[in-house]
């Protein structure tokens, strides 16, 4: 077979050029930049979009107020001469009690002696009750032009001297660091020290090569005599996996965490490595893979940091991937998912137009009277479709991650979006060979009907249909039904692009992906061949006169 | 050279073409007359291609249209009596399209397109949608596309009907000169009068099967030893019809 090339590009343009193919692809495209618009705002709300990370306390006392905080970038540096605004009052109600700047260590230590009725005289004149039910706090940061706000998560729990004191964390981590790490963490040791209490808490910063480069914030407060110190301990570390806990985290249809809750038994069988003393309030330690004999690949993992003892030990969950990376690959089903759906109805209009339209109406005879076969004719017009939807889907994924990376400042490994581009790529492909063969094989009102009919099933019902399916076999049962939900897909043209999202997603949160990849592969070639081949020999046979 | 050789055609119980066998020279204008139904159309079809035999064979200068059927159908142009085209395309464009099945790509394809659509009178009438074109135009149109590469044989298919005087006289004139410059020309049509002026033999198929291959000068003189002026009349003596 000599395919003559002039007559696909021909066939491609027209099939491309066609306004009706422009406004889909530029409402996928529009689409894809919408959702990146709301993601930036997600993230706006979570996360700070500067490079900047901020861990603070205040501790307010019967007749003091203390604020202590750290701001510093995703290298660990210490930001300097940031103006830090105090609010305090009830729920969006908050008034600013005192600015403060940090120092040349980006630390803010800042101490006034008031007594709450008169703090809160001052947010409510006229009160005279103190502050007791439902305070909020928060701070502003104010850097050259910029400014972030930070809602404080308070807290009561500080009362261990029956002062009726009031505790407000502040936490605040670039989107580009790898993890929020734990919140700040108050540990109270009354059985040894009454008023001696260890305040810890930490940003993963990075990984440079086999370090992870981590942002740590500690002091001791002695709420005896309202003082603080740094810590000036030894800390240690381990990293785990969810496995080694025995937690498991299934990324499907249905989310399903099991597992074990982190006890002291699982502490005490860790290994813990020494990161050495810390003397400062803040300090950036290196912790070393080689050191706990990890290769971290997927998360999510556990970064366990303990002092001296089992009794302080702080630990969050942390990824390899950053929760910019994480939003954005979690979004992909939602705006890769409408490109999707509007490429399909593309690739349905597209066979018609190309196929099951002149076919029924006898207009390709008269071509196949040209120096070409039935063969070359529909593999060319099959041809110029597949090109059609590589361009289509190329344009929207260039452009999604374009978007990404100007409005986000970041986007996903390169890989990991040419993974899911050929993925949706290879499903296009599975449905257009569906449809054009249907389109080779029945007269344009059925084709119509029909394929419109295998849309709504496979594109639009096919979730709901395999629940229903699911709820039918398997009752009750969430992580069955989730199975049935899951392995339907096999029998779906989308199978690779299902996959694809799934494993994506997957990768960045350290998740199982549980689709068997052997049978992904098999589904999609199937899908893709064997229609094909029966629309193959069905053209070779049909009669093309009106 | 046209040979049409023992094809044979059936549409589900019905026998289009029975063992259908002929040869038009180069040179030579045949006329193919028949009445509706006889099998005229499923003939011309077969012969360019479009619509693969049950049996038998058609070969263009030597070349099988079954089995090499690129090499058959570049020496091979048709006229159907309907031409129906993608009625979206413009007629330059699918022209174009076309041209491409034949190697000629970009602006030769372009140049050409417009000498020949102005040589068979669509000049004017090459940017309009060819869902537009009147069935004469589209005629002229498929005339157009069938010199794209000046082939050596042409099918015209009831390609008079449905035309006006102007046009009849047209299509008349380019088989006889297409006779003129050597081509074979095979002539379908109901119009017996014009097929008698224009064609060098006729080849009568009624129900599927060639029931004569005479020429002009045989028809003449079997018709005036017979009393039958006419190659209608010659014609309908030959069916077995009473006028």
């Amino acid at each position: 077979m000599s395919l003559r090339i002039g007559p696909v590009i021909y066939d491609l343009k027209r099939s491309f050029l066609r306004i009706s193919v422009i406004i889909i692809l530029a409402l996928a495209v529009l689409a894809g930049v919408g959702i990146t618009y709301l993601i930036y705002g997600s993230m706006a709300s979570q996360y700070s979009l500067e490079d900047m990370n901020f861990i603070g306390e205040l501790i307010i006392r019967g007749d003091s107020i203390r604020f202590l905080g750290v701001l510093f970038d995703s290298r660990g540096d210490p930001i300097s001469n940031a103006r830090i605004q105090i609010f305090l009052g009830p729920y969006r109600g908050e008034k600013e009690i005192a600015e403060v700047k940090t120092d040349d260590n980006g630390l803010v230590n800042f101490k006034t002696n008031i007594s709450l009725t008169t703090l809160y005289q001052n947010i409510s004149p006229g009160s005279s009750q103190p502050i007791a039910s439902s305070p909020s706090c928060k701070i502003k940061i104010i850097r050259e032009a910029s400014s972030t706000e930070i809602q404080g998560s308070p807290s009561f729990s500080l009362s261990a001297s029956g002062l009726g004191s009031l505790s407000c964390s502040f936490f605040k981590n670039s989107i580009y660091t790898l993890s929020s790490g734990p919140q700040p963490m108050r540990y109270f040791r009354s059985n040894v020290s009454l008023y001696e209490n260890i305040f810890i808490s930490y940003i993963v910063l990075k990984r440079e090569k086999e370090n992870l480069v981590v942002g740590l914030f500690s002091f001791v407060y002695n709420a005896d005599n309202d003082s603080i110190k740094p810590l000036n301990k030894e800390i240690y570390y381990n990293i785990t996996s969810f496995e080694r806990l025995g937690i498991s985290q299934t990324i499907g249809p249905v989310t399903v965490i099991t597992g074990a809750s982190v006890n002291e038994t699982t502490l005490r069988s860790l290994r813990f490595v020494s990161a050495g003393f810390v003397k400062n309030y803040f300090n950036v330690i290196t912790i070393s893979l080689s050191k706990l004999s990890l290769d971290l690949v997927r998360g999510p993992y556990y970064l366990f940091i303990k002092v001296d003892d089992y009794d302080y030990i702080v630990f969050s969950l942390f990824n390899m991937y950053s929760p910019a990376a994480v939003m954005i690959v979690t979004s992909y089903p939602g705006n890769i998912g409408i490109a999707f759906f509007l490429f399909t109805i593309t690739i349905l209009y597209l066979s018609y137009f190309f196929m099951a339209r002149p076919r029924s109406s006898g207009e390709l005879e008269y071509i196949l009277s040209k120096p070409l076969t039935r063969d070359d004719l529909f593999i060319t017009r099959y041809l110029s479709q597949l090109l059609t939807v590589i361009i289509m889907m190329s344009i929207f994924i260039f452009s999604l991650y374009t978007t990404q990376t100007i409005l986000l400042k970041t986007a996903v490994e390169p890989n990991i979006m040419i993974m899911i581009f050929m993925g949706a790529l290879t499903s296009l492909i599975a449905f257009l060979s569906l449809m054009y063969s249907i389109a080779t094989s029945l007269r344009s009102g059925f084709y119509l009907g029909l394929s419109i009919a295998l849309y709504m099933i496979f594109v639009i019902f096919w979730g709901a249909i395999s629940y229903m399916i699911g709820f039918a076999i398997a009752g009750g049962d969430i992580n069955k039904i989730s199975e049935i939900y899951q392995n339907m897909y096999y029998f779906n043209p989308s199978i690779m692009f299902q996959y694809t999202v799934y494993e994506a997603i997957s990768i960045v949160t350290g998740s199982k992906n549980n689709y068997n990849l052997t049978f992904v592969i098999l589904s999609s070639v199937i899908w893709i061949t064997l229609p094909l081949l029966i629309g193959f020999i069905r053209f070779r046979k049909i009669n093309l006169s009106s | 050279m046209i040979s049409i050789k023992n094809v044979s055609k059936s549409f589900g119980s019905v026998k289009a073409l029975d063992d259908v066998s002929f040869d038009v020279r180069n040179g030579e204008v045949v006329g193919y007359v028949g009445l509706n139904g006889a099998g005229k159309t499923t003939t011309i079809r077969i012969a360019v291609g479009v619509l693969p035999p049950d049996n038998g064979d058609v070969e263009i200068d030597g070349f099988s249209i079954v089995r090499d059927k690129r090499k058959a159908s570049e020496r091979i142009g048709w006229i159907p009596e309907i031409p129906l085209f993608e009625r979206d395309f413009k007629a330059l464009d699918y022209f174009i399209y076309v041209a491409g099945f034949h190697g000629i790509r970009g602006d030769e394809a372009r140049r050409l397109g417009r000498e020949l659509l102005e040589k068979v009178g669509l000049g004017d009438a090459m940017n309009k949608k060819l869902g537009h074109y009147s069935q004469g135009m589209r005629k002229r149109f498929a005339l157009a596309l069938s010199l794209i590469n000046d082939p050596p044989n042409f099918l015209f298919d009831e390609v008079l009907n449905g035309l006006d005087p102007q046009g009849i006289a047209f299509f008349r004139e380019l088989a006889l000169e297409f006779k003129k410059n050597g081509k074979a020309v095979l002539f379908s049509s109901h119009i017996l009068t014009e097929v008698e002026n224009i064609a060098d033999r006729v080849v009568f198929i009624h129900k599927g099967r060639i029931i004569a291959d005479k020429t002009i000068e045989e028809i003449k003189r079997e018709a005036s030893s017979g009393g039958h002026g006419s190659l209608e009349e010659y014609f309908f003596k030959l069916i077995g019809v009473k006028i």
